[in-house]
């Protein structure tokens, strides 16, 4: 690493800790999902065994804070152990032991940008400044801040993708698809909508049937499929590791035969495992079934249409309080100059795209061009399958695709202004300075509704840009 | 492209257009919705049905709200553009109160579009009226307004079905350029007529 890259860096971590950061453990209040998430969490503390939705690896790292902080001494968060759904928590409750991991991954993710971009472009101005996109995203910011599993899952697969980026110039050996198995297969343990991340693989494989035979595919294959394999068997091995008592409150889908295992204290027995696994996917899929689907035509809908991610509908309104004519609130609402960048330039993408394959448009250069189209691949791949998944999605559904737009501005700017960003020519220099500094003026001009900053009805009305977010201030 | 013979246009040029464009955008909207809050409205919920605009009130929840233009489109909910949606329904009654002030004697046309009825006064005299219960319609009266400042009052009552409350005006030398003039909401200032902002806020 040459010294003007660490300078970026330490400047970046030093932004990032104000961004992400500092003051995450306010407010003391609960957060959209941590009902769910910390009551999770708790019973891993506690050894009460359970069933989740999502895959165990996030809500572990959630409980993982909190037993190394242990800021919650002498509070009885028994009752957590007895729902799924936390309806009240204690009074003088911390959160900064459940949500430590999560905006400490969040903050990381920083530097991984960084290197993801620098690896792309070379370039490490342009990386640096391209880190703002995802540095000063006050959606971004909102939902890391919290016990959430989104900003967990975001770290795994940021090191999937830089790991992707850095190997793929290379000659890659079986040893590569295994790491990028091992990020893949934790991305996944967090949240199933990582499974996107099968598509990096795909894109190393297609590059390397061309120039290797299919045997050494078939090795780099396994060899992948044994790095998500080993991190699915291990994460779900810990998980029932943990769950050392039955619950009192919910059978779950404990069969006979895991009750069994939990009374006689097998839970930790490799031999009990797949009874234990299939009587968990089976709770998984069940759970799904009864997910509801998303009615627009429902008052307070929090769910939106993935269509309308890309133009940032629809903000959620996580929390808020009012005091007399103020009102605080916790808003997930993007940076308007981010994801305007992010829509434009996915957008941007598919026109290169469509020019070279149908036009003929030359191409300037190859490398960036390739990169474009992966990650364009990747992009178009996961709205076309979230747009099949019938249960209620989220605004922050989108965040995967989104840092990936953003990704994809840096390839495209990039790639029109590769020789005037090598010559340091002014204008364009001046210019991308100029689009960083309006990313940081909105972030600041929205930071209210990120950091629970009070608002008259005037300011939050200053805010409303445009109606079809769906900002709605409280009364 | 070639501009005299000094500037040469390129696509760096467009990039930093695209950066102003940018920049024209923060600054639009931050300017455009800023509001100057003009008229207070007082609305009082009735605890018993009100039929007319001068049925006595059973007074349930009182509040008083301030907003820069009286703008309440018709619809089966109470809605303001800045305010969003009110949790009002039915039998309430709102007391508009504004200033106005002209610069010189001249013709005002007062438009105001109601479910159900209201009350136009200008300095304690009436000028507009409907008092029964009527879906979403229109009343106009022009008066003359000498130079000065005055007080605009409108009270406005909600029976029960659809509601709603939009006013306008227009500003002119003689009845007829008042009549034809481009009307403007009740609340927003125009150049021969300024609505004076309020001192307080929500």
């Amino acid at each position: 690493m040459t010294k003007k890259i660490n300078y970026y860096l330490v400047l970046l971590v030093f932004m990032g800790f104000y961004t992400y950061f500092y003051n995450y453990q306010n407010p003391p209040k609960q957060i959209w999902d941590e009902n769910y998430h910390i009551a999770s969490a708790q019973k891993y503390i506690d050894h009460i065994a359970f069933m989740e939705p999502h895959p165990p690896l996030g809500k572990m790292l959630i409980a993982l804070g909190e037993v190394i902080l242990h800021p919650n001494k002498g509070i009885d968060k028994s009752n957590f152990d007895r729902t799924d759904y936390i309806k009240n928590f204690p009074k003088n409750l911390s959160f900064s032991g459940y949500r430590f991991f999560p905006t400490l991954f969040a903050w990381l993710n920083i530097v991984l940008f960084f290197f993801i971009l620098n690896e792309l472009v070379k370039s490490d101005i342009l990386a640096f400044l391209g880190s703002f996109l995802y540095l000063f995203d006050n959606a971004i910011i909102v939902h890391s801040r919290t016990a959430m599993l989104e900003p967990i899952q975001l770290f795994f697969i940021f090191c999937s993708i830089l790991w992707f980026v850095k190997k793929s110039e290379t000659k890659r050996e079986w040893e590569d698809y295994l790491i990028l198995g091992i990020f893949s297969g934790l991305a996944l343990m967090v949240k199933a909508n990582s499974a996107i991340l099968f598509l990096l693989f795909l894109i190393w494989a297609f590059k390397d049937l061309k120039i290797i035979e299919l045997a050494k595919i078939v090795t780099k294959s396994i060899a992948y499929a044994f790095g998500v394999g080993i991190i699915f068997l291990g994460v779900f091995y810990l998980h029932f590791a943990l769950g050392k008592k039955l619950p009192t409150h919910k059978k779950y889908a404990f069969s006979k035969e895991y009750i069994s295992i939990i009374k006689k204290n097998g839970v930790a027995n490799p031999l009990n495992f797949t009874t234990m696994l299939k009587d968990n996917l089976k709770y998984m899929k069940n759970y799904e079934k009864g997910v509801p689907k998303l009615n627009l035509c429902k008052p307070g809908e929090n769910g939106s249409l993935f269509i309308g991610w890309p133009l940032g509908i629809k903000a959620i309104n996580y929390r808020w309080e009012k005091h007399g004519p103020l009102v605080k609130y916790i808003y997930l609402q993007g940076n308007p100059v981010t994801w305007a960048i992010g829509a434009m330039a996915s957008f941007l993408s598919i026109v290169l795209i469509v020019g070279v394959i149908v036009f003929n448009t030359p191409i300037k250069n190859t490398r960036i061009f390739e990169y474009i189209l992966s990650f364009t691949f990747i992009y178009i791949s996961y709205m076309t399958a979230v747009g099949m998944i019938p249960r209620v999605m989220y605004l922050y559904h989108y965040f995967i695709p989104l840092t990936i737009s953003y990704i994809l501005a840096i390839l495209l700017l990039y790639y029109l202004f590769e020789e005037e960003i090598k010559k340091n020519d002014k204008i364009v220099l001046f210019s991308i300075v100029l689009i960083a500094s309006a990313i940081v003026f909105t972030w600041w001009f929205y930071s209210p509704l990120s950091y629970y900053k009070p608002l008259t009805l005037e300011e939050f009305n200053q805010r409303i840009w445009l109606g079809y977010w769906q900002l709605h201030p409280i009364r | 492209m070639d501009i005299g013979n000094s500037i040469r246009l390129d696509k760096r040029h467009a990039l930093l257009l695209f950066v102003f464009t940018i920049w024209a955008w923060i600054g639009f909207n931050i300017y455009s919705h800023a509001t100057v809050n003009t008229i207070k409205a007082t609305i009082v919920q009735s605890m018993k049905p009100i039929r007319s605009l001068d049925d006595n009130i059973f007074q349930g929840k009182k509040e008083a709200l301030y907003i820069e233009s009286l703008n309440f489109p018709k619809g089966n909910k109470f809605y303001h553009p800045h305010h969003g949606f009110l949790h009002y329904k039915k039998n309430f009654k709102i007391f508009f109160d504004t200033y106005m002030e002209t610069t010189k004697d001249q013709y005002i046309d007062f438009v105001i579009y109601s479910d159900d009825g209201f009350r136009l006064v200008v300095d304690k005299k009436t000028v507009l009226e409907f008092t029964k219960d009527r879906p979403f319609k229109k009343s106009e009266k022009i008066i003359r307004l000498k130079s000065g400042k005055h007080h605009l009052h409108i009270k406005y009552f909600q029976g029960y079905g659809q509601l709603g409350i939009a006013g306008y005006y227009s500003v002119g030398k003689s009845i007829q350029s008042a009549k034809n003039s481009k009307k403007i909401l009740i609340g927003k200032s125009c150049d021969d007529l300024r609505f004076l902002p309020l001192g307080n806020s929500n």
